[in-house]
């Protein structure tokens, strides 16, 4: 996505914005800085964002409701983060990582703007709809723009003779048709009113953990169950997630290193190699909700040294976790390769993640999710 | 006398009514009815936009914005390279 030019990011259509609620609101009330017509003096305690900040920020004033749970989303507190760099690591080097973590993930923190009114931070920010407030989010220039190298990618069909997701080719459907505002603005928090949320069953710290929201379950109400006509899906119950039938190659990443430039002052990283990739692995969350013995997997370009610049072993429980890491593919098709027959994947070592497949410095790291024997083919002896 | 007395106050009074009457007329017209409009629908919000605000008048002026607005810092910094 080509970034805005400098005078557009800050551009307010006048009629447009003017019309709506938040138009008849001085720019002081939400952005500081004084009535003048001097730039200097007018910018002076200026607030660029005040979105930011979590639930004492300018909008929960009135928009109480959708902010009241909304600083532990995942998209404000980025625990999954977190939850990775803490068990790869060691607290002597919790402060190392939040140097690297506000240098090169604080961008990635969402506020209310960086979904309703501006593009994220990340690919240049500026307004997208002339500072007027869009209750919808847009998919391409908020949510994939950040979602875009793996997700929207996979979801549009960008990826070269890979199809889009058969939601997006046939059913047109974008982002908030699965994932909710109620998901966005962590609204399900209120699940605590009725469950006892200290229970680990209820508990959501990553993506992968806590229930499936949302889930394939959560439109196609029938599969696996009484009625249900595809006999796959009754043979196959919770053995397996949906993508290890319904999805095709994705992308994955390896040896991501950062810095701060010498030249600049600016934070940077560098991605060693990407490339295509579809392989079936262990579940490496087996729980209540992913009760699945094989997900599909992706390899995330985390490596023993990606923040070497901090300083030395920070991650000096790298084996903790795996490197090919449960997956959920945005590009479900109807029919894929592997489930064209049933010996397409029985018996099929090209697809299963075994150990030859894993570089011999991650083999430990990725005991867990790695297939010991493919499952036979259906008919062999 | 008293007869008088009554007849210049009540012409007097008659005069005072009359020349309020065209007063309450003439500005009852000169109130455009866009106005009125505008008053009845507006929301009582905590801080109204001033008549006028310098906010707006640079940030909705282009050719304004286009000399002044400059490139903020590259979040990502220009010497990423790969798959972010």
């Amino acid at each position: 996505m080509a970034p805005l030019e400098p005078w557009e990011k800050v551009f307010v259509t006048r009629d447009a914005f003017l019309a709506t609620a938040h138009g008849e609101m001085a720019c002081t009330y939400c952005h500081g800085g004084q009535q003048s017509s001097d730039m200097e003096t007018a910018h002076t305690g200026l607030v660029a964002d005040p979105s930011a900040g979590g639930s004492g920020n300018t909008c929960t004033a009135c928009h109480g409701d959708q902010s009241e749970h909304f600083e532990k989303s995942l998209h404000v507190s980025l625990s999954g983060y977190w939850d990775t760099l803490d068990a790869r690591s060691a607290p002597e080097n919790h402060q190392a990582l939040e140097t690297m973590f506000g240098n090169h993930c604080a961008s990635c923190h969402t506020t209310c703007g960086d979904c309703h009114i501006s593009q994220p931070g990340s690919v240049g920010g500026g307004f997208i709809s002339g500072h007027v407030i869009n209750k919808t989010p847009s998919m391409t220039r908020n949510c994939t723009a950040c979602h875009g190298s793996r997700v929207g990618n996979e979801y549009l069909g960008k990826n070269e003779e890979i199809p889009g997701d058969v939601h997006f080719r046939q059913g047109r459907m974008n982002c908030i048709s699965c994932h909710s505002g109620a998901e966005m603005h962590n609204s399900e928090a209120a699940c605590s009113q009725c469950h006892d949320t200290s229970d680990a069953v209820y508990q959501v710290t990553n993506r992968y953990s806590g229930a499936q929201s949302p889930s394939c379950e959560s439109c196609h109400e029938n599969i696996g169950k009484q009625g249900d006509q595809v006999v796959q899906h009754v043979l196959h119950g919770d053995k397996l997630a949906c993508q290890v039938c319904h999805s095709v190659s994705y992308m994955s990443c390896d040896g991501c290193h950062v810095a701060i430039s010498e030249k600049t002052g600016n934070p940077f990283f560098k991605t060693e190699r990407s490339y295509m990739s579809f392989f079936i692995g262990r579940n490496p969350l087996q729980n209540y909700h992913r009760p699945y013995e094989y997900v599909v997997l992706r390899h995330i370009p985390i490596s023993p040294t990606s923040y070497q610049y901090y300083g030395e072993n920070l991650l000096p429980n790298f084996d903790a976790l795996p490197t090919w890491a449960y997956a959920t593919p945005h590009n479900v098709q109807r029919k894929t390769p592997q489930n064209a027959s049933c010996n397409a994947c029985h018996g099929n070592p090209d697809i299963f993640l075994t150990a030859d497949k894993v570089s011999p410095e991650e083999l430990q790291a990725n005991e867990p999710v790695i297939v010991p024997e493919v499952p036979p083919a259906i008919g062999a002896p | 006398m008293i007869k008088l007395k009554h007849l210049i106050m009540l012409t007097l009074a008659t005069l005072v009514l009359a020349a309020c009457a065209s007063e309450a007329t003439s500005q009852a017209t000169e109130i455009p009815p866009t106005d009125e409009a505008v008053i009845a629908t507006s929301t009582p919000l905590p801080t109204l936009v001033p008549v006028v605000d310098n906010c707006l008048e640079c940030h909705t002026d282009k050719d304004k914005l286009v000399a002044l607005a400059t490139e903020g810092e590259d979040a990502h910094g220009s010497e990423s390279e790969g798959v972010g």
